[in-house]
């Protein structure tokens, strides 16, 4: 079990920030998204998509799971993306023998007070960085669907709110490697988006290697936004406009992952909502305040595939999710409000 | 209406420019344009009533009721204020022209209006009935005539300034086109036709300088719109007009004769004979009589004669006083004798769609029975007429006749004699009878004595080698139809129809001193081959005639031997026996039992053989008249279908224009309209669209597949921004607390990317064109021309409704 703290407490209650009227830090908003996103690539080369993902999934107040092989960057992303932005920052290591009370925290009594003091486990942060989740227990992985769901924390009959901004960035190896535990359904469902991070291609690897020799690149990160810019971001896009041809669309992509005859399960309506927010925070990263068809397009795999289930004869073909979403987006026609002229 | 009748605001303070309908002063110059084509529609009416008489009093309608509906639209543009107070300016100048003694300060209708109105339409009513074109511009006719022409210059004003949609009100004008297409003989004519297409041009191409004026907020005037107009309504001009000359089929121009409209049918309240050239020009034949007669010679069915020589144009006669009613029993005739010889004739008529106020039999009738309706008998010319304005269409009757059957002998024997037993009527020449007309009498009958002479040697004169028989020399010589004018003009012409032949002959006939008449009615026509069995078991056959069988002869009268027919008419209808040169003594009835004109020339042996030629090449130009008519229908309707789709596309194409450009569409609609513009261009270039496009990724591919470049690429993608702002944007005024905060706002013009499709309205049609050019420029030629043949898009259109 590795628990510790990357950053100190800001001391101040991150819920409690302010709603800022003040349009020059909500210009802000272009300038901070692409300031993160140099950031980040100053550490993880070649990634963009990936690093872009992670702040949109930050923004749209979701979780993301990060999957791969070992060793391809997925921590160092989240710990990235943990750095630039001036929060709170805490990291589990899920190991086997980790138990929920080592993620949520646990009430300790105090001898001079004579009473039970809740002490806060590492999920109590603006973001936790949760490493390799499917090698914990079920009953260790499922206290963390509490968090991430509800962003409370309860514990002998108490319940204890999460911060805002909250967002759980979960890596883990593919279920064929040794020792893990495949996330169930239910807890996959709980994350806004999965993404692959690849290797890098070869010039990237080779910088990689040159910059990586001295010093850990982490190192000269600083944080470049502070909680309540973020705060601040996720209102606005929050205010994304969503007009109801782009809700149309959605719907009949969910409904045509339900009715694909190579699936088991297709996309909950929860995954639509997910899809949608996730399309929100796209849009306003491209400096949009409304969604386009082409948002919820491009989210469609991040945010669908690893949702979907499918059936033995597909995964005996070697189908896979990202294929079948790609097949549904490529098959799903556009809605349009305005009839043609 | 209701808004528009709201008080209106206070004059000091500046009236707010509804986006609706902007402040402008251009709409002056469109109701300008608005007079100029209805005037120019107007002229067409020429020849419908009187020339001319009628274009002051229709000016004086007019003008007012656009002086007002302007200056109501200056004073308080917008909404329809403008379109009632024109409403009333019409009215107004109604009671001021036409009931100024029944009104107060010349406009409002007082005591005693209604009484005048009703005598003035009763008027109008009456000389429709009873005249034929052109009608008397009397004021009744005047009041009528203003009146549709105000409301249609009221009807096009509104629709091409209030409404904008100067296009529409193209309608309208055809609307006065109608009455002279049907009415007058030579259709509309070219030039009024060629007048109201630049009247209409005029006015599309103020109505649009106007719509870019508004557009550009006065700023400045689209350069050169206003020519491309004239260019285009040149192109569209020269081509109507040409096309149908050129295409087989078309002898007049627009709206020819052949393919002139007939509601009525045949002759119907017109006068026969203006209408029996448009009949003898028709290619396919109409309004299908049969008739089963017991007749063993040639039967002429009659309707009517015309005798009265002293018009500008010859009409029927419509006296009642001296009608007897009742034609069970007809009497005979005056000037003739009971004793007339011949066999009693029975004749059984089925008219079907004929419809005529006169009553089709042969002469000379003796009772008519199974006949609808009221009917009255003249006894001066023996014309049976419906009294109560009944007709022949749908009859069925049976009509006892004795034929005519004099000899040669008998009729050469009679003597001149200067009181013969008739009305004057019959022999009077009027005083201004072209002298043409008495010096090529007197050369054809100088020498002869006898009037029965003269008779034969004037037709025979008619049918010599020198005279042409033409159903077209008359209309190009502009001598078509009657009157003592063009009797003159055709023995100068020297080519014409049986009307012309007919006519002179009787007109030379009186100069020789012979009383003469014109009958007007049908040839024999072709037997069918049935037979029925008719009053006393006698046996009738039957035969059929249409309107190409239409014909006019000359009746002359011989005192003891009554009113003789002749048929001075080379190649129609049937030269009686009493009438043939050299006349065999004793030989009696006519000569054949062909009654088909067409068979005739062999039988009538005497016939002029010269004549004989000009038959055949009558008989050939009416059939190649006929294919060439369907030939002609069957080429237009070709390049009709081959230009439709271009036509529909086009259309399409000028009302997203004018969405675009519009001040009255929102930004929305207009960033739509562009986009889709944009796209349908693509798509009939041969880059299809489908529909898993999103408009970015269809942009994207266009911009790939297209090749380009960086200016039009920029075009496009600003007309795409647009439109996705456009299509799903918030839409403006959907603002609320909770929804768009200043953040959204914000984030917009964080990145200047995307235009509003404000930006669009601003831009105008400009980015369209720059892609549309582009995309032209980068295709294949035959991509272009498929793209103009034969729009894809408008598939795709299609198959989106469904």
């Amino acid at each position: 079990m590795d628990t510790r703290h990357d950053t100190a407490e800001t001391g101040e209650d991150p819920r409690l920030v302010a709603p800022t009227g003040d349009p020059g830090q909500e210009r802000a908003f272009h300038d901070i998204s692409t300031r993160i996103l140099g950031a980040i690539e100053t550490v993880i080369d070649g990634k963009p998509y990936a690093a872009r993902l992670a702040l949109t999934v930050l923004l749209a107040q979701g979780h993301l799971l990060l999957e791969d092989v070992p060793g391809v960057g997925k921590t160092m992303l989240a710990k990235t993306l943990a750095r630039t932005i001036d929060c709170t920052v805490n990291r589990i290591q899920f190991t086997p023998d980790l138990l929920p009370s080592d993620v949520t925290g646990v009430s300790i009594f105090d001898q001079e007070s004579r009473r039970f003091e809740f002490r806060p486990g590492p999920v109590f942060a603006n973001i936790v960085i949760g490493d390799e989740i499917n090698r914990a227990s079920a009953k260790t992985q499922s206290s963390l669907l509490e968090c991430m769901e509800e962003h409370q924390v309860t514990v002998d009959g108490r319940t204890h709110v999460l911060g805002e901004p909250f967002m759980v960035v979960a890596t883990q190896n593919p279920i064929e490697m040794e020792g893990t535990y495949p996330l169930p359904e239910a807890q996959r469902d709980r994350f806004m988006a999965r993404i692959s991070m690849g290797y890098p291609d070869a010039g990237a690897e080779a910088d990689m290697l040159e910059s990586h020799q001295s010093v850990s690149p982490l190192a000269g990160i600083r944080p470049v936004a502070t909680v309540s810019d973020v705060a601040a971001m996720m209102r606005q896009v929050r205010s994304v406009h969503v007009s109801p041809s782009v809700k149309h669309y959605t719907v009949a992509l969910g409904r045509a992952t339900r009715e694909h005859p190579r699936l088991r399960l297709g996309a909950s309506p929860r995954s639509l909502l997910q899809l949608l927010r996730a399309s929100k925070a796209s849009a306003a990263l491209e400096g949009r305040d409304f969604v386009l068809p082409d948002d919820i397009a491009a989210m469609a795999d991040a945010v669908l595939a690893h949702r979907l289930m499918l059936d033995r004869k597909a995964t005996s073909a070697g189908d896979t999710a990202s294929g079948i979403v790609a097949d549904v987006v490529s098959r799903v026609p556009v809605a349009r409000e305005t009839q043609r002229r | 209406m209701t808004a528009t009748l709201s008080p209106s605001p206070p004059p000091t303070a500046p009236a707010p420019a509804a986006p609706r309908h902007p402040v402008d002063p251009w709409h002056w110059a469109v109701s300008g344009a608005v007079l100029l084509a209805v005037l120019a529609a107007a002229t067409s009416l020429n020849g419908v009533v009187e020339p001319w008489t009628w274009l002051l009093p229709l000016v004086r309608i007019i003008v007012p009721v656009l002086l007002v509906t302007s200056l109501v639209r200056t004073l308080r543009p917008g909404g329809h204020l403008a379109t009632l107070a024109g409403v009333l300016a019409l009215a107004g100048s109604l009671v001021g022209q036409f009931l100024p003694a029944q009104s107060v300060l010349a406009v409002i209708p007082a005591a005693g209006a209604r009484a005048e109105l009703g005598r003035l339409m009763a008027q109008a009513g009456e000389t429709v009935a009873s005249q034929v074109a052109p009608v008397g511009a009397d004021p009744g006719i005047l009041l009528v005539l203003c009146s549709v022409l105000g409301i249609i210059a009221l009807l096009v004003d509104v629709l091409s300034t209030t409404l904008r949609r100067p296009a529409v009100s193209g309608l309208a004008l055809i609307v006065v086109m109608v009455p002279p297409a049907i009415v007058k003989p030579a259709g509309v004519g070219i030039f009024s036709f060629v007048l109201t297409v630049l009247g209409f041009l005029l006015l599309l191409a103020l109505a649009q300088w106007r719509e870019n004026r508004i557009a550009a907020g006065g700023a400045r005037a689209s350069s050169g719109f206003v020519g491309r107009s004239a260019v285009i309504g040149a192109v569209a001009v020269v081509v109507s007009v040409l096309v149908p000359l050129v295409v087989p089929g078309f002898t007049s121009g627009a709206f020819p004769q052949g393919a002139r409209l007939n509601v009525w049918g045949t002759a119907s309240g017109l006068n026969p004979a203006v209408t029996l050239g448009s009949d003898l020009r028709n290619p396919t034949g109409f309004g299908r009589i049969t008739y089963a007669t017991n007749a063993q010679t040639a039967l002429y069915l009659r309707a009517v004669t015309l005798e009265d020589f002293s018009g500008r144009r010859w009409e029927p006669d419509q006296r009642i006083n001296g009608r007897e009613t009742g034609v069970d029993t007809i009497g005979t005739e005056r000037g003739t004798t009971d004793s007339a010889s011949g066999p009693t004739i029975y004749t059984r008529i089925t008219t079907q769609s004929f419809a005529s106020p006169w009553l089709l039999a042969p002469y000379a009738p003796e009772g008519v029975i199974g006949l609808a309706g009221n009917w009255s008998w003249d006894p001066a010319n023996l014309s049976v007429l419906a009294t109560d304005g009944g007709s022949t269409a749908g009859q069925d009757y049976l009509v006892r006749s004795r034929s005519q059957t004099p000899t040669a002998e008998e009729l050469g024997a009679v003597r001149s004699s200067d009181d013969a037993p008739v009305p004057g009527v019959f022999s009077e020449l009027p005083g201004d009878t072209p002298e043409i007309v008495r010096t090529t009498t007197e050369d054809v009958t100088g020498e002869l004595d006898g009037p029965y002479q003269k008779a034969l040697a004037i037709q025979d004169y008619l049918r010599g080698p020198s005279f042409t028989y033409s159903v077209e020399a008359p209309v190009e010589g502009g001598y078509d139809g009657s009157g003592m004018s063009v009797m003159a003009r055709f023995l100068e012409a020297r080519s014409g129809y049986c009307v012309h032949y007919a006519g002179t002959m009787a007109v030379m006939a009186r100069a020789a001193g012979i009383p003469s008449r014109v009958a007007i009615g049908y040839t024999p026509g072709a037997p069918t081959g049935d037979v029925e069995v008719g009053p006393g078991g006698l046996e009738l056959k039957e035969f059929e005639v249409d309107s190409r069988n239409a014909h006019a002869w000359p009746e002359l009268y011989f005192e003891g031997a009554g009113w003789v027919r002749f048929e001075p008419t080379p190649s129609r209808g049937v030269v009686p026996a009493y009438a043939q040169q050299a006349p065999t003594p004793g030989v009696r009835a006519d000569d054949s039992d062909a009654l088909d004109p067409r068979g005739v020339s062999g039988a009538t042996g005497s016939t002029d053989a010269a004549t004989a030629p000009a038959d055949e090449a009558a008989g050939t130009r009416s059939e190649a008249a006929g294919t060439g008519m369907l030939t002609g229908l069957l080429v237009a309707s070709a390049l009709v279908l081959l230009v439709l789709p271009f036509l529909l596309r086009t259309l399409r194409t000028l009302s997203r224009r004018r969405i675009v450009s519009g001040t009255s569409t929102s930004a929305r609609q207009a960033a739509a309209a562009a986009w889709a513009e944009t796209t349908a261009t693509a798509v009939d270039l041969g880059h299809p669209r489908v529909p898993t496009d999103t408009p970015r990724v269809f942009a994207q591919r266009l911009a790939r597949d297209a090749a380009l470049d960086d200016s039009s690429a920029a075009s496009l993608s600003r007309l795409r921004n647009a439109y996705e702002q456009a299509e799903y944007a918030r839409p403006a005024g959907a603002v609320t607390g909770t929804g768009r905060t200043a953040g959204a706002a914000v984030l917009q013009g964080a990145v200047a990317e995307h235009a509003a499709p404000e930006d669009v309205a601003t831009q105008g049609w400009a980015d369209v064109g720059i892609v549309t050019r582009a995309l032209r420029r980068n295709s294949t030629r035959s991509a272009r021309l498929g793209a103009r043949v034969l729009p894809r898009s408008l598939w795709d259109g299609l198959r989106a409704r469904r």
